[in-house]
């Protein structure tokens, strides 16, 4: 998912108060499942980038755009919208600013890897290694917040992509500063990753953690549903947990439906068929999942298939 | 008429015309302030500017910046004050350097930020620049390669520019408030030491209420990028308060701090309350949150 905190460091340097807020509620309130509204307020900021035609202001603009149709289910758009932003980019910004590298490469990363494009997906996800670790010795350490928070997303696409060492490193890094002064959605996104993580590298008596990741209300739906799914991967390769890992995936259906986020859906749906082994689940998992063009999620309903 | 029965000095007749545009303009009467300046602009192409360069430059200059500060019209601004730039460059020892950064001022006004910038780049090559303009081009430079997503240059132009203004006997730049672009640009770029250096730099002038809210605001950011959660939170609640101040509604652009505010709660997590900060700045029935 998108991560706000990507967008959030503040926006080109004298832009108009006016900008930024349509900027930042297009991005909120697409997050919140309001997506026309949020459409609305990215017209509005839209309209002001190309009046005033600053680059920065329009690669900030490209990348709000390519982020609101990501969030709304069309990986192509938002593909081809982040492909423009990187025309806009600053390499100054890593890191912080809307215009940075790194919330463009989360961004096409998270995309292709949904779309399957897994070369592309693998080739920003080895330059963010190097940049947003929160102990990292580049420029952009200082933003912990930033760091961390991009961190968390990167490890959550290293698992999606299925590199579970890789993801396993960047969380272990990312977990005690989240618990020391992360917001209470990084610490609980740290606490869920860490113990599904853990768990599939062998570490047993990961739940208390997990458990503890989950108990924690975030008023967010979007980022509820994912972690419910990862719950129901946690519990899904143990032959005894075979309720508690559905359970977890009805809720992830549920949670996801609400906040209008369809990768999740898609791939909650996915799970849930493969648990269940019905046949009749698989083919509605992978219907879904082709409409979206979820190739990652396709693959996986097609893998097990065969 | 007059022209026929009374002999004047060249160029009276465009002094005139100019005064009876500028008061017109002043009265309110952007019909007549037009007119005048239309035959104003008549009587300045009659000029030879081979053999009265000073008094070319002297009237195109004039209505350069009569027609983009009054009458909003750059093109035309653009056209007179080119002309000015031109002669004043021919001739030796004219003090040009000010006309240039007029009329790249013009180009921005245009959004032609590359035409700017060349301006004030060329600007920046000459010698025996007065320092004022230095200061001058710096600045808008900097804020030109800001805009256009350059932000290591506009840094390392930022940063000439601090040492000019701590180092200048004419500085028209108070060095707080290039600080505080300074230290707000590092933190853009997530440079935090820098960030706080500058701003902390910026903190000294006491007398601003307008810049004295936006390096407590910009402080404030710097505390929620480096993790500093409950300093951060402490900071907002500050903000909060300084925006509900009837006084200060006065003082500073509340939609601004406003923004900044939604800014900083989105960096700590607190999406609701980010969101709740700028529908305010967006809703047209919520009054006093821009200045008038």
């Amino acid at each position: 998912m998108p991560s706000l905190q990507a967008l959030a460091a503040c926006g080109p340097e004298q832009t108009s108060s006016a900008f930024l807020c349509y900027l930042r509620l297009s991005s909120l309130l697409v997050a919140q499942g309001q997506k026309e509204k949020a459409y609305e307020y990215l017209l509005a900021a839209q309209k002001t980038a190309e009046e005033d035609k600053a680059k920065s202001l329009l690669g900030a603009v490209e990348i709000a755009i390519a982020n609101y149709w990501f969030q709304a289910g069309n990986l192509s758009k938002a593909l081809d919208h982040a492909k423009t932003c990187l025309g806009f980019l600053d390499p100054a910004c890593l890191g912080s600013s809307p215009l940075s590298l790194t919330s463009y490469h989360l961004l096409f990363a998270e995309c292709s890897l949904w779309a399957g494009n897994v070369t592309d997906a693998l080739a920003s996800l080895s330059l963010l290694r190097e940049h947003v670790s929160p102990s990292s010795t580049s420029l952009v350490k200082e933003s912990v917040l930033n760091c961390l928070d991009s961190s968390i997303r990167l490890a959550s696409l290293y698992l999606l992509h299925g590199d579970i060492n890789a993801a396993t490193e960047i969380i272990e890094v990312a977990f005690p500063v989240a618990k020391e002064k992360g917001s209470k959605r990084a610490v609980a996104e740290a606490h869920v990753l860490l113990a599904l993580l853990k768990s599939k590298q062998g570490h047993s008596d990961q739940e208390a953690l997990l458990t503890e990741g989950l108990s924690t209300e975030l008023a967010d739906k979007r980022v509820e549903g994912r972690l419910q799914l990862w719950a129901g991967i946690f519990y899904s390769t143990d032959s005894s947990n075979q309720e508690k890992a559905q359970s977890h995936f009805d809720k992830a259906l549920q949670l996801s439906r609400e906040a209008g986020d369809k990768f999740t859906e898609a791939l909650a749906l996915g799970h849930s068929a493969l648990l269940t082994g019905s046949e009749s689940a698989r083919t509605e998992a992978l219907r879904f999942a082709e409409e979206l063009a979820a190739k990652l999620v396709v693959t996986l309903l097609n893998e097990v298939n065969t | 008429m007059y022209l026929q029965t009374i002999e004047v000095p060249e160029g009276t007749v465009l002094d005139s015309l100019e005064q009876i545009s500028a008061i017109h303009d002043i009265l309110g009467d952007k019909d007549a302030a037009v007119a005048a300046f239309k035959l104003a602009l008549a009587e300045v192409r009659k000029i030879n500017l081979q053999e009265k360069p000073i008094l070319g430059i002297k009237h195109y200059y004039f209505l350069g910046i009569f027609s983009v500060n009054r009458l909003g019209d750059p093109v035309q601004a653009k056209e007179l004050l080119e002309t000015a730039y031109i002669v004043a460059k021919r001739m030796p020892d004219f003090p040009w350097h000010s006309v240039a950064v007029d009329l790249s001022d013009v180009k921005y006004v245009m959004k032609d930020r590359d035409g700017a910038a060349a301006q004030l780049n060329a600007l920046l090559q000459e010698t025996n620049v007065d320092d004022e303009i230095t200061i001058k081009v710096l600045y808008k430079l900097a804020r030109i390669h800001s805009e256009m997503a350059n932000k290591s240059k506009a840094l390392e132009i930022y940063e000439r520019l601090v040492e000019k203004v701590r180092t200048s006997e004419k500085s028209v730049l108070p060095e707080p408030l290039v600080a505080h672009r300074v230290g707000k640009l590092y933190l853009l770029t997530g440079n935090l030491s820098k960030a706080s250096h500058f701003l902390k730099l910026a903190q000294s002038d006491e007398t601003d209420p307008e810049l004295k809210s936006q390096v407590g605001v910009a402080l404030t950011a710097v505390k929620a990028q480096a993790g500093e959660r409950q300093e951060a939170l402490k900071g907002v609640e500050e903000l909060v308060l300084i925006t509900e101040n009837s006084i200060t509604k006065d003082t500073v652009p509340i939609g601004e701090l406003k923004t900044d505010l939604g800014e900083i709660l989105l960096i700590l997590g607190e999406y609701n309350r980010a969101t709740e900060e700028f529908q305010k700045v967006t809703d047209p029935t919520v009054i006093n949150l821009h200045k008038p």
